[in-house]
């Protein structure tokens, strides 16, 4: 009878050792239904791929690929995350031209291309655009024969709002990433006599116009999952590195880093982490490309791929630049970080996307 | 004598770094612990304790051996396990392949109510691999988990009906899991080991002299592995930790002589897998580069066994068992595509000498087909896996 008792208390002591303490099960990972993508040129995946661009064998801010295999090949960071989520390859909610002209006698072929709304496309960044005012960098309003629309981000999340009844259904991944074109348009105006201290208190005004936009416009409006990543590096593209004047390079370089780490100071303390942001830090990451290009397989982060002065490219910029129209082959140019002055190749985009990936998965986003 | 013993655990640790892999158990539990045991579908394994394997089942269970005796076995262990898409496409051919998973026991009488026993063996174990360029290449291409679980134990007979027993488990534990990243990063291959303590106890009661009753249990080990991650993207590269529990288990076996010629046995197993939660690979910043959900549960398993001795050389042996998996429908991976499976198992013993016994059995797992639904990393892994596993045991017991 003792041996029974002795046996039944061992057994309730390895029954109640061995029970339990698996604690609560971790959150299984979103599933998105849909990627959604504000900004600009970083971001835009054709909303220019219209008319002469088309034409000449271009349609994103980066080293375009040709036209036969274009659906299928990422060379956007947007397209390559949405890939890596499964999700289609994205397409532009808004394409069109417009130089301003009218399309009077003597506009160039192809520089005034309706606007053309596509309710199905979820990529909403354009070329050029500022958060919240135009002109945007490129659009007819600063002459030089400009034809970018630079919708505002603001105003793109609004037709993003109009096309889908006034909400997001809160299973979308949403991208967004501004601010570099309102950092080159004070940079201009502070080059023509603006006091530098406007410049800097407007691109803040700027970032907490956007942090605003994500909060009231986007997560307030359902949305759950909202990647914003900042302005990249400026200072370290060949935009700035390629003047030749050491003092001008140097005086441009101040005012660029000051410019942009001002927006991107004020946008993360006006739009902290939280359950449903994540900041991504593209300005850390690029700084570190250019710092350590043998990490990330670089071989060039001081050139652009693309020749701007090609006959093939007379828009002079990566917006027309393909393997028609660079500076080398393009398995030399392959891992080169810029495509133009101021846009990451397709390799760029990668690194980008890698980053962003990475930066999902910290989070429990992939 | 010593440096013989000493060499046959060196040999068998060495055998078991190389060589230990695919899990027969659910989960990644291996309970291929014994040749002997095997026949029977592990039935009665904490009360059975008719040779020096027990100090795996039950450690209370070395009272009833005399003398020394020494145990080596090793389990062929062929899982298979095939991916077809929803729409119908097979993809990456067999994850599963044969491994040979060797474990060795001693036992040695120091007093008349007082044994010594160790163990070497693999206590859980893992590998799946597919073809490198397979539609799911991104979710996963190679895992694998070996173990090696050095077990010294004691038991102690408190009277003619009550044994205990109990032992500290030293463990070892590598790591491998491979994926295809694309783009920048190619293919990652994590690796990582650890060592860590843990410690099993168990008692046998002899309810009369046909009839005995076993209880065991061994507790969960935590890890964190150390260890690296290397892509073609050197920004990606560098040292990672993975931590990891791997579970407890209890069981409660039963022993019954029928007759003369036939035994009859039968066990319950619970493992509490619900400590695997997930996967999740921080690097030297304390930042998540890889994390997968698991949210394994709780898994019993039972099983029933007969011998039947022909004569005093031979029997035979027959055992059924249901094997709970812990892994949920939707958190299966296909790292380890697993479901619930039904144990058929057969064996026999041959005695060349009274000193001496080989034992020899065989297993076939019927898997019930396991889905999966897994969208990232995309492409998407939609579509079910047939699974099986046969293991084939042999085992060699020598009394001196």
């Amino acid at each position: 009878m003792h041996q029974f008792k002795f046996v039944s208390v061992l057994l309730m002591a390895m029954i109640l050792a061995g029970c339990g303490g698996g604690g609560s099960d971790v959150p299984a990972k979103p599933r998105f239904a849909a990627q959604v993508s504000f900004g600009d040129s970083l971001s835009d995946v054709g909303s220019y791929n219209v008319g002469l661009v088309n034409a000449i064998g271009g349609g994103q801010f980066t080293i375009n690929a040709a036209s036969s295999v274009k659906a299928t090949t990422p060379t956007n960071w947007t397209e390559y995350t949405s890939l890596s989520l499964g999700l289609d390859m994205p397409c532009a909610a808004e394409t069109g031209l417009d130089n301003g002209s009218g399309a009077a006698p003597g506009t160039p072929a192809g520089t005034v291309i309706p606007v053309t709304d596509y309710p199905l496309c979820n990529g909403y960044a354009q070329g050029g655009s500022r958060v919240t005012a135009q002109p945007g960098i490129g659009n007819k309003l600063l002459g030089g024969g400009g034809f970018a629309l630079t919708v505002p981000v603001v105003t793109q999340i609004q037709h993003f709002l109009t096309a889908h009844s006034g909400s997001f259904n809160g299973d979308e991944i949403v991208t967004v990433m501004a601010g570099a074109n309102d950092v080159l348009f004070q940079a201009a105006s502070i080059g023509g006599g603006l006091p530098a201290a406007s410049g800097v208190a407007a691109v803040q005004t700027a970032a907490s116009e956007l942090a605003n936009d994500v909060k009231t416009q986007i997560i307030a409006k359902g949305a759950k999952y909202v990647v914003v990543a900042n302005i990249p590096d400026i200072a370290g593209t060949p935009y700035v590195t390629s003047i030749a004047d050491p003092t001008v390079r140097a005086q441009t370089a101040g005012l660029m880093d000051t410019l942009v780490t001002a927006f991107n100071a004020q946008l993360k303390a006006d739009l902290p982490d939280s359950a449903n942001v994540l900041n991504v830090d593209a300005y850390s990451a690029s700084k570190d490309e250019v710092a350590n290009p043998a990490k990330y397989n670089l071989t060039d982060v001081t050139h652009t791929a693309c020749d701007l002065a090609s006959p093939y490219n007379p828009l002079a910029s990566s917006l027309g630049c393909n393997a028609n129209s660079l500076s080398g082959t393009l398995a030399a140019v392959d891992h080169y970080l810029f495509a133009d002055t101021v846009h990451p190749t397709p390799y760029g985009h990668l690194l980008f996307a890698t980053y962003v990936l990475q930066s999902m998965t910290n989070k429990g986003w992939y | 004598m010593m440096f013989k013993q000493t060499m046959v655990g060196w040999s068998v640790a060495g055998a078991l770094l190389v060589m230990s892999g695919s899990a027969a158990a659910s989960g990644f539990a291996l309970i291929e612990q014994s040749a002997s045991g095997m026949g029977n579908a592990f039935a009665g394994g904490a009360a059975i304790a008719d040779d020096a394997s027990t100090v795996f089942f039950n450690p209370a269970g070395m009272s009833r051996l005399s003398g020394k005796q020494i145990a080596i076995a090793a389990h062929a262990i062929t899982p298979s396990a095939k991916y077809t898409s929803a729409a119908g496409v097979p993809s990456g051919g067999d994850a599963g392949s044969t491994a040979v998973v060797p474990n060795g026991y001693f036992v040695m009488e120091m007093k008349p109510d007082l044994r010594f026993g160790l163990g070497l063996n693999a206590p859980f174990g893992l590998q799946t691999e597919y073809d490198s360029n397979w539609a799911g290449k991104q979710q996963a291409i190679k895992s694998r988990i070996d173990t090696v679980n050095v077990n010294p134990s004691l038991s102690y007979q408190v009277n003619d009906a009550l044994s205990i027993g109990g032992g500290l488990d030293y463990q070892h534990i590598s790591g491998e899991l491979s994926q295809d990243q694309g783009g920048a990063i190619g293919t990652a291959v994590i690796k990582g080991t650890d060592n860590a303590w843990g410690y099993n106890f168990g008692a046998l009661y002899n309810v009369d002299a046909a009839t005995r009753i076993g209880a065991a249990y061994r507790s969960a080990i935590s890890y964190t592995l150390s260890g690296t991650v290397t892509t073609s993207l050197p920004f990606a590269n560098g040292p990672v930790s993975l931590d990891i529990k791997l579970p407890g288990s209890f069981s409660i076996s039963g022993f019954h002589q029928y007759s003369d010629k036939w035994d009859v046995m039968a066990d319950v197993s619970w493992t509490g897998w619900s400590t695997f939660k997930q996967v999740k690979i921080v690097d030297a910043s304390g930042a998540t580069i890889s994390n997968t959900p698991e949210n394994w549960k709780d898994t019993v398993r039972v099983s029933l066994g007969a011998t039947y001795h022909y004569n005093r050389q031979w029997l035979a042996r027959a055992g059924l068992a249901y094997d709970q998996a812990p892994v949920p429908d939707a958190f299966r991976t296909a790292r380890i595509p697993d479901n619930n499976r039904t144990w058929l198992a057969f064996g026999g013993q041959y005695k060349p000498s009274a000193a001496s016994a080989i034992d020899v059995g065989y297993s076939h797992l019927f898997v019930n087909d396991a889905s999966i639904n897994q969208p990232t990393p995309a492409p998407a892994l939609v579509g079910s896996y047939n699974i099986s596993v046969n293991t084939l045991s042999v085992q060699y017991t020598y009394s001196f």
